[in-house]
């Protein structure tokens, strides 16, 4: 088990993905690089409000080649996709108390890129989200959420 | 530029579906001048609702302006409601949107002048077949 936000948590999630067969489906074909671009909102214990914490994930051909944490904020223009996710979203996200899904639809989660490959991919969401959910054991040191 | 589309807002805060819904369209407007000409011709308005997900929006067609309103704002000419997944197979062409209806796994409804808005609508924003990388 792993706590949030650690290199070993985001190596675990790296193996997780890599080691599912409906990643591997549901994935798209091809290098896409993602850019998930989390926000403090005053609740989390793991990221004061208004801190940014910057992760990118680079997908090759239905396998995740890369997963990491940048210190610095990197140039959008870099990425296919970007994930703007208040940092309670995200933690309830991988807590298995946020849907996803829903998350997006409602911009909570604001999502900018080709829609055309998300949406064609529509079902790999729900496959992270089970990955988050139900695979990777979080370990979390300042709390679990729901934060009150 | 002839054949132009625009795809706008009418909400000063969009939601999430509204917003996808926008990058979706023109994203696929600008690749295609088919899809462009198709959207000209389309008038009316369409409510989509992701029934599991508690979340809609209604798009105007009026010819060279599409108008992306959050949820399901009345009247509207048509409106489909399905599951998001099965909205979003229909939007990859995996699923037809007759087949789902009689299969009642997506409902459609439409004024009866406008029965054939909610076809027009889905041969307009599916995907054209395998664009990957």
């Amino acid at each position: 088990m792993s706590a949030i936000y650690t290199k070993a948590w985001y190596d675990e999630l790296r193996s997780m993905l890599n080691r599912n067969d409906q990643v591997a489906k549901n994935a798209p074909r091809g290098k896409y690089r993602v850019l998930a671009d989390l926000k403090g909102d005053g609740l989390s214990p793991y990221l004061p409000d208004g801190e940014r914490r910057f992760f990118i994930v680079l997908m090759e051909n239905g396998k995740c080649a890369q997963y990491f944490e940048a210190q610095e904020p990197p140039p959008r223009k870099e990425f296919d996709f970007i994930f703007e996710i208040p940092a309670t979203v995200f933690e309830g996200v991988a807590a298995g108390l946020v849907d996803p899904v829903q998350a997006g639809l409602k911009g909570t989660i604001k999502i900018t890129g080709d829609m055309r490959i998300l949406i064609k991919h529509a079902e790999l969401v729900n496959v992270l989200r089970d990955v988050y959910q139900r695979e990777v054991e979080t370990d979390w040191p300042q709390g679990r959420p729901p934060y009150s | 530029m002839q054949n132009e589309v625009s795809v706008q807002f009418a909400d000063q805060d969009p939601s999430g579906f509204a917003s996808i819904i926008h990058q979706y369209l023109t994203q696929s407007l600008d690749d295609s001048p088919r899809k462009r000409r198709q959207a000209l011709r389309l008038r009316g308005r369409v409510a989509v609702e992701a029934s599991d997900q508690n979340a809609a929006v209604t798009m105007e067609f009026a010819g060279p302006v599409i108008t992306l309103t959050n949820g399901e704002e009345p009247p509207v000419d048509a409106r489909i409601s399905a599951p998001y997944l099965i909205l979003s197979r229909l939007l990859e062409g995996r699923a037809n949107l007759l087949v789902e209806h009689l299969r009642s796994r997506l409902r459609v409804r439409a004024r009866p002048s406008r029965l054939l808005l909610p076809l027009h609508v889905h041969n307009l924003m599916k995907l054209p077949p395998a664009r990957e990388r």
